[in-house]
């Protein structure tokens, strides 16, 4: 209804020359920092180059690397524990966002404060959150052992050296860093339902808890989605997390595909098939993008036409 | 249906007094409307009987029984929001639904009350679209067919026609009185239009400020308003109120405002208590002729500043002795705008106002 309203004034040939010129500066950062990278990438993915063998050169292979990827038990793992992590902690995000959101639209006193606050973890960089839980998880003197434990040295556990606890502490940093942006999203999503609804629903008889399940929530979809939607890429393209506190290990059990990537591709040396590892995620974060975009923009314009 | 009785409702928003000492009475089946400027409390008093909002002090009765502890689903009421509330993502159907299903009603008598209401209210063929793709005027239906549809106790109506048009908000509010004929429905029904309240109420509750003004039939605020502000309310173009004084004479009393005297009909015995007194004598504009009417009357040369011609009837502006007055007349008098006329005031039109209160 408003795309309707919006009618445009008819443009004349001086108009529309003004108007490339005035995108053109856009056009050329974006070429240069986005397209050529992506471009270039994926031409090095179709070579052989290895970075300590020059006398090697770099033979164009087609799709030869390609290939490999499909049959590297490896990249197999870390694809599963990629989707293992985006699963537990786009899950775990979007319900904890949901019940600070939920908490932090009520009137109270000190929202302004607690609202503030619930937003630190968000903004403190990753690299330093990992590093601070990688010192939480320390098995020697770490404050989640002493928490757990206190005196009994004995009984400290080296939570990062056991695979399903390094996974797990990973998820939990994650979704202690992210879980307020999932919150803003969704508050802001809960600010656009009206008041009079919930009068009306009350009027109606509904108790507290369905005006939840058949209000709130219905009416919450699309900024759920659209939360929903960014964890998922932003978890799918993790790496600092795993860089700073585990590097992968134990053996791979959080290695995750960005960082055999990054592994490949700078410690191995490896650089056309650690490009093939790259482009393969950007390719799937694509079409993760297309699929979210079709899925929720439909619903973003249809609500705001309402 | 049920009767609905509020017995000195206060309300205060931390040291603001919204509302101050309300008490009335709605019969069975009868048509309160609560009338007031924006910001006079109306609203608020409708969200507390609803019970969406709780008051300061005071009691709300429904029925014979105390509802101010029950929350609103349990003081069996419906309300028709100004903003239609219509759930966005519902269906018709599912909207009207809605508050038969949160009670768990059997699915056969949500049918058949469903059913029921959309006949009556025309609204069969929109049933399974949704809100955004119906226009105001069936918004409207649908938010009052959510009311019908659950046969509460009282119908609360927060200004529901005012998001209409002009011509569809006369066409729905002759449907609603309709509507009310035929549901026989206790309704407490809120506005700023005072058409609207004359039209619709067996009763007006006028508020202003927090407190109640006046309460009575629409004749009887019309014809005797109780206070200046009452009176200034009521009537388009409004009532003409000129300040003065009263003065006892020979002849029993007067009212002077400047040049502008004019002989009063009050009773003697109030004599030695009103002299001297600042009052404010009321006029309405049909009361003002241009020709001699049957009744006694006054006669004043006046000049004519300005003529209105809306058709049906015409407004003149006046200057009486100094005094801007309104005058309706059912058809253009002869003289142009600058001609002098004579201008004929009955008696026993005068509302004469003392202290802010009327005493004739």
């Amino acid at each position: 209804m408003h795309m309707q309203s919006l009618t445009r004034a008819p443009r004349t040939q001086a108009d529309r020359h003004t108007g490339r010129l005035m995108i053109l500066p856009m056009l050329v950062v974006v070429s240069v920092f986005s397209l050529y990278p992506a471009v270039d990438s994926f031409l090095l993915s179709l070579h052989r180059w290895f970075l300590g063998l020059p006398s090697l050169g770099r033979p164009f292979v087609g799709l030869d690397n390609y290939r490999e990827f499909l049959q590297d038990p490896i990249a197999h793992q870390a694809l599963l524990v990629t989707a293992g992590f985006v699963l537990a902690s786009t899950a775990l995000e979007l319900l904890l966002g949901l019940g600070i959101a939920l908490v932090i639209h009520e009137h109270f006193v000190g929202r302004g404060g607690v609202r503030a606050a619930i937003l630190v973890p968000w903004a403190i960089p990753t690299v330093v959150a990992s590093q601070m839980w990688r010192f939480l998880a320390n098995d020697q003197y770490g404050a989640i052992n002493l928490v757990l434990f206190g005196d009994d040295i004995g009984a400290y556990v080296p939570w990062l050296a056991d695979p399903w606890s390094a996974f797990g502490i990973i998820v939990l940093a994650d979704v202690w860093k992210t879980s307020s942006f999932a919150a803003l999203l969704i508050l802001a999503g809960l600010q656009l339902i009206p008041d009079d609804l919930y009068d009306a629903a009350r009027v109606d008889g509904a108790t507290a808890w369905q005006r939840f399940w058949h209000l709130t929530l219905p009416l919450l979809k699309p900024a759920l989605l659209t939360a929903l939607l960014f964890r998922t890429i932003d978890a799918f393209r993790v790496f600092d997390l795993v860089f700073v506190m585990t590097q992968g290990g134990p053996g791979d059990a959080t290695q995750v595909i960005q960082f055999y990537g990054y592994k490949t591709l700078f410690t191995e040396g490896r650089v056309g098939y650690g490009t093939t590892i790259s482009v393969t995620v950007f390719v799937v974060i694509l079409m993760l993008s297309f699929l979210y975009v079709r899925m929720v923009g439909s619903k973003l314009l249809e609500r705001r036409a309402t | 249906m049920a009767s609905l009785r509020l017995e000195h409702i206060s309300k205060m928003f931390g040291r603001t007094t919204v509302l101050d000492d309300i008490s009335l009475h709605a019969a069975d089946g009868e048509f309160v409307v609560l009338l007031g400027p924006s910001g006079c409390g109306k609203s608020t008093l409708l969200r507390i009987i609803a019970g969406l909002e709780q008051q300061t002090s005071g009691t709300v009765r429904i029925g014979e029984e105390i509802v101010d502890a029950l929350p609103p689903r349990e003081r069996d009421i419906a309300m028709v929001f100004q903003q239609y509330a219509l759930y966005p993502h519902l269906t018709v159907r599912e909207n009207l639904a809605f508050g038969l299903k949160m009670r768990k009603e059997p699915p056969a008598v949500i049918e058949a009350r469903l059913a029921e209401v959309a006949k009556l209210l025309e609204i069969e063929d929109l049933l399974d679209r949704k809100p955004k793709e119906l226009s105001g005027g069936q918004r409207q239906r649908v938010a009052m067919g959510r009311a019908i549809v659950r046969k509460p106790k009282l119908f609360l109506f927060d200004e529901p026609l005012s998001n209409l048009d002009a011509r569809l908000r006369a066409s729905m509010r002759v449907e609603l009185k309709k509507l009310h004929r035929r549901l026989q429905a206790t309704i407490v029904y809120v506005t700023h239009d005072q058409v609207e309240a004359m039209t619709l109420g067996d009763t007006i509750v006028i508020l202003d400020q927090g407190r109640i003004q006046q309460i009575g039939a629409p004749e009887q605020i019309y014809q005797e308003p109780s206070n200046p502000f009452v009176a200034s309310f009521i009537g388009s173009p409004p009532m003409n109120l000129i300040e003065g004084q009263i003065r006892c004479v020979e002849e029993g009393f007067e009212f002077r405002a400047g040049n502008f005297v004019l002989g009063l009909p009050l009773r003697s015995g109030e004599a030695s208590r009103l002299d001297g007194k600042p009052a404010i004598l009321g006029i309405r504009p049909e009361d003002i002729a241009l020709s001699a009417p049957p009744t006694p009357s006054v006669e004043r040369p006046a000049t004519i500043d300005l003529i209105e011609n809306l058709g049906a009837d015409c407004l003149v502006y006046l200057i009486v002795d100094g005094q801007r007055l309104i005058a309706r007349a059912s058809s253009v008098p002869p003289q142009q705008a600058g001609e002098t006329c004579t201008v004929f005031m009955s008696f026993s039109k005068f509302h004469v106002f003392i202290d802010g209160r009327r005493i004739a």
